[in-house]
């Protein structure tokens, strides 16, 4: 067991140590390695479904405060906001009330008549890693300027709504590390736990909680460039698929209980073309690229229902529609049932596993990865 | 299906059941799903074929311990690098520093000894193990001997006499790389592709590169690339629009043109600044009141709008505002009044006052063009000037003109590694940068007293074939070639009519 926690000048970084390997592991390496259950404690750079809301309303207090500090006086301050950033309007708007709320609170008052104005502009704006709030008071060459670094991070909701059938999706983790499939589970205490599964193993965080326990799973004999992989809950328990293996885990002991090789590693290289075509149901009628799942729902009207992400390559939004494939007369008829569910980056792995149908985004906008709930509601 | 057994002891206290035969059935269903999306998938990469590049600089190696020291050319060779060998770390999609051949590093706490610690099972494209010592053998070049490296059992140690909050961010860019040299001194990387065919000379030259079966990061989908260096921009326009190459570097200047012959383009967001670099030592420019009548009187917006054909920005600050996030507070609109105001407090008698000297690289059509502009500007404001084209190897103090036209390219996604690299090459002073409030006070010194003034950030561009696919290098450029691949031709339809 490893830990560490964020000191004052310390920086600790932790990666499984195992990543990547393409040698093949001794016996003992599989028992050192397979097993080994590492518990640390990070901040989160982006915390899985933070309020963004709060954080905006506090980084508004904070910066109020900074500028009610620098200020010349507390008497005729006129503010103005700008915004050059992705927050959205009505950010903003909450951004802006809770700014001119909190200075009140300092005792800066608005101005009464046009004289001895001292003006604020505040100006939000956005670097790579954070948004970035500035507020210069005072005009001419030299004003003073107050700089405030906002964490990001986004909360928002995709809803299509249209045909037989609705799709709707809830985001319910977003971060920059590449996921290959997320899903949220019960703990026999009654917690609630996210599992996140990367291609170096599965990391099993509390909800509520930083502590994040990673459970290793096996590399295999070389590394994929478009890993797949998925979580799969059974009467068992949680099952990890991580080509080439099939490993079930053990949740309250965080623990790697056995593994399973689900089929012989495709050599090196060229590992699409290794693999015998296997033909989705039918004629290919309805339009889709390569993430296609089987689910389930009331809404069928007898076939067999998918849902399928779109056709372009990762440098392009995706969608997800959902369709149902038929026999009729021998032959299999698909019949799309929604419409279009847009996604700001390509749906990278669309899972059903027994819960809810989950897809996997890249967002394109942020370069987040993102992980959605997708719900079917049948209309009328 | 082959059934790999562990030691009793370490599956845990909890019951072991073996997975129930509903589960496996269900399993199955999920195994397959995930090998039938990758099978038939349109989305999904492709391997095989080989993508043709063709880029101007003429790159003469990718030796990490023969490192230009001019900030364009150290670029495009740290492009070429990073398809052969890995660093340490590596930035991520938002800048972060994330593990490559570390996995994990640890600094004390007035961060002066920090320590990696290096993956295991890595081999160089040779063959050979990759080991922490060869890892600080590698590193201990580069970084010079201002640092001790060396090496453990399982990682790297780095000890400076001064601190290195950023140290993790000035590994992952630049000359940092990991490499093995054989004893008759060829370089070996870990990188997705190692090099097979490297021609000596000065001309244009074809770099053939082939894919590295064994990287550790997974083999790139191509099975190899050929990059022709020092192609003319004529040519590469060409090539792209008549399909003699799947990607062509573009000037800011032709993106628009070659987009409107149908070719798809590609751009970062900006990540190179055109400057004006004054030397103080000159007696014409001495005086602060005429560098600023010279910074109001340029029209940054009609550079970056027509000169670069809306490929650039207007730059008030050295730093991109996708990178500070404060260039915002940096002024860049034209102010010909505050011009004609500082003139007239200089006394500067326009009609009878020399001509400034602009120097611009001869060899930079851009630069030309933007030196150009900046002159038709100053005219327009009274302030004659004189275009000098000459011959720049490296972006040093202007010493042949009054004033020089500098093109810098951004070193780092990381604020507190560009910007110091950036004023170092400019020759300013510069500081450890840990929050925004200090990086913006140094890149408020040089640009308040008008030493240097920035007139527009520009973004990298390409064209790409139609064959292309995952073109998605990092915002602030470069490439990731390794995730390109190349989707198949189609099939000219059988007959040869239509009905």
């Amino acid at each position: 067991m490893i830990s560490g926690s964020i000191d004052k000048g310390v920086e600790f970084v932790f990666v499984p140590r195992m990543a990547g390997r393409s040698t093949p592991m001794t016996g003992i390496d599989r028992s050192n390695l397979s097993y080994r259950t590492i518990l640390i404690l990070f901040v989160l750079l982006a915390a899985p479904m933070a309020a963004r809301s709060d954080t905006l309303e506090d980084s508004a207090r904070e910066l109020a405060r900074k500028v009610a500090a620098a200020l010349p006086t507390r008497d005729g301050v006129f503010i103005e906001v700008r915004n050059i950033s992705s927050l959205a309007a009505d950010e903003v708007s909450v951004v802006e009330q809770t700014l001119k709320r909190e200075l009140q609170n300092q005792s800066v008052r608005a101005p009464a008549n046009s004289t001895d104005v001292v003006i604020v502009r505040v100006t939000l704006s956005e670097s790579i890693k954070s948004f970035l709030w500035a507020a210069e008071i005072g005009r001419g060459n030299g004003p003073q300027v107050v700089l405030l670094v906002v964490p990001r991070s986004s909360e928002n909701q995709i809803v299509s709504n249209a045909m037989p059938v609705t799709l709707r999706s809830e985001k319910f983790w977003e971060g920059s590390q590449r996921i290959l499939d997320a899903t949220l589970a019960n703990e026999s205490g009654g917690g609630h736990l996210l599992l996140l599964l990367t291609q170096d193993g599965l990391q099993i965080r509390k909800v509520g909680s930083d502590v994040i326990s990673i459970v290793q799973i096996p590399p295999g004999e070389f590394r994929m460039r478009d890993p797949g992989g998925a979580i799969t809950q059974t009467e068992n328990g949680i099952t990890v698929t991580s080509v080439p293996w099939v490993c079930s885990v053990d949740l309250d002991g965080r623990i790697l209980i056995e593994c399973h090789k689900i089929t012989e590693s495709p050599p090196p290289g060229r590992v699409y073309e290794s693999l015998k075509l296997l033909a989705m149901p039918g004629p290919k009628r309805v339009e889709r690229g390569s993430q296609v799942t089987a689910v389930q729902s009331g809404c069928s009207s007898g076939g067999q229902l998918y849902l399928a992400a779109g056709t372009g390559d990762y440098t392009e939004p995706d969608t997800v529609l959902l369709f149902e494939s038929t026999v009729v007369n021998g032959v299999i008829v698909e019949k799309r049932l929604s419409d279009l569910l847009h996604f700001a980056g390509p749906v990278i792995a669309l899972q059903f596993a027994g819960t809810k149908p989950r897809a996997i985004v890249h967002n394109l906008q942020t370069g987040n990865y993102e992980a959605y709930h997708i719900s079917i509601t049948c209309e009328g | 299906m082959r059934r790999t057994t562990y030691p009793s002891h370490v599956r845990g206290s909890k019951a072991t059941a073996p997975i129930s035969l509903t589960a496996r059935v269900f399993l199955s269903a999920v195994i397959m799903s995930l090998i039938v999306t990758s099978a038939t998938a349109s989305t999904s990469p492709q391997f095989g074929g080989v993508l043709r590049f063709q880029i101007s600089e003429r790159v003469m190696t990718v030796d990490p311990r023969q490192w230009p020291s001019d900030s364009l050319r150290a670029a495009a060779t740290e492009r070429l690098a990073s398809l052969v060998f890995d660093r340490l770390v590596r930035f991520d999609d938002h800048g972060v520093t994330q593990p490559a051949l570390a996995v994990s590093w640890q600094h004390d706490a007035q961060a002066k000894r920090w320590q990696f610690h290096m993956r295991e099972g890595v081999k160089f494209a040779d063959g050979t193990q990759l080991t922490p010592e060869a890892a600080a053998l590698s590193l201990q070049q580069s970084l010079g001997n201002e640092f001790d490296v060396s090496a453990t059992s399982d990682s790297v140690v780095i000890l400076a006499d001064h601190s290195l909050p950023d140290l993790p961010a000035q590994l992952a860019t630049g000359r940092y790389f990991i490499f093995h040299s054989a004893a008759d001194g060829t370089l070996s990387g870990t990188g997705p592709f190692r090099v097979s065919e490297w021609p000596a000379g000065d001309g244009p030259a074809k770099v053939v590169l082939t894919a590295n079966e064994s990287c550790w990061a997974g083999r790139p989908f191509v099975d190899g690339i050929q990059i022709t260096l020092g192609m003319e921009l004529q040519k590469r326009a060409n090539a792209i629009a008549f399909g003699q190459s799947d990607v062509v570097e573009l000037p800011a200047s032709q993106v628009r043109l070659v987009g409107q012959r149908g070719v798809r383009t590609a751009s970062s967001d900006p990540v190179e600044l055109f400057a004006l670099q004054f030397d103080l030592a000159r007696p014409a420019i001495q005086d602060a009141r005429l560098r600023e009548a010279i910074s109001a009187a340029i029209d940054r917006a009609s550079i970056a709008d027509v000169v670069l054909q809306r490929q650039g920005v207007p730059a008030g600050g050295l730093m991109p505002n996708w990178l500070s996030g404060y260039a915002f507070l940096f002024p860049t609109a034209l102010d010909l009044p505050r011009t004609r105001e500082l003139l007239t407090a200089t006394g500067r008698e326009v009609s009878h006052a020399a001509p400034l000297v602009l120097v611009y690289d001869s060899g930079d059509e851009e630069a030309r063009a933007i030196a150009e502009r900046v002159a038709v500007n100053l005219k327009e404001a009274g302030i004659a000037v004189q275009l000098s084209a000459q011959t720049t190897g490296s972006a040093s103090k202007p010493s042949a003109g009054d004033m020089r036209l500098v093109h810098q390219r951004i070193a780092s996604p990381e604020i507190g590694v560009a910007l110091p690299t950036l004023l170092a090459s400019l020759g300013e002073p510069s500081a450890v940068l840990e929050t925004p409030a200090q990086a913006y006070a140094a890149e408020r010194a040089p640009i308040d007293s008008f030493r240097v003034i920035p007139l527009v950030h520009v973004s990298e561009s390409y064209g790409l074939g139609p064959q292309v696919r995952d073109w998605m290098p990092p915002r602030w450029g470069g490439w990731l070639l390794e995730d390109v691949w190349l989707a198949p031709v189609p099939a000219p339809a059988a007959g040869g009519t239509t009905p």
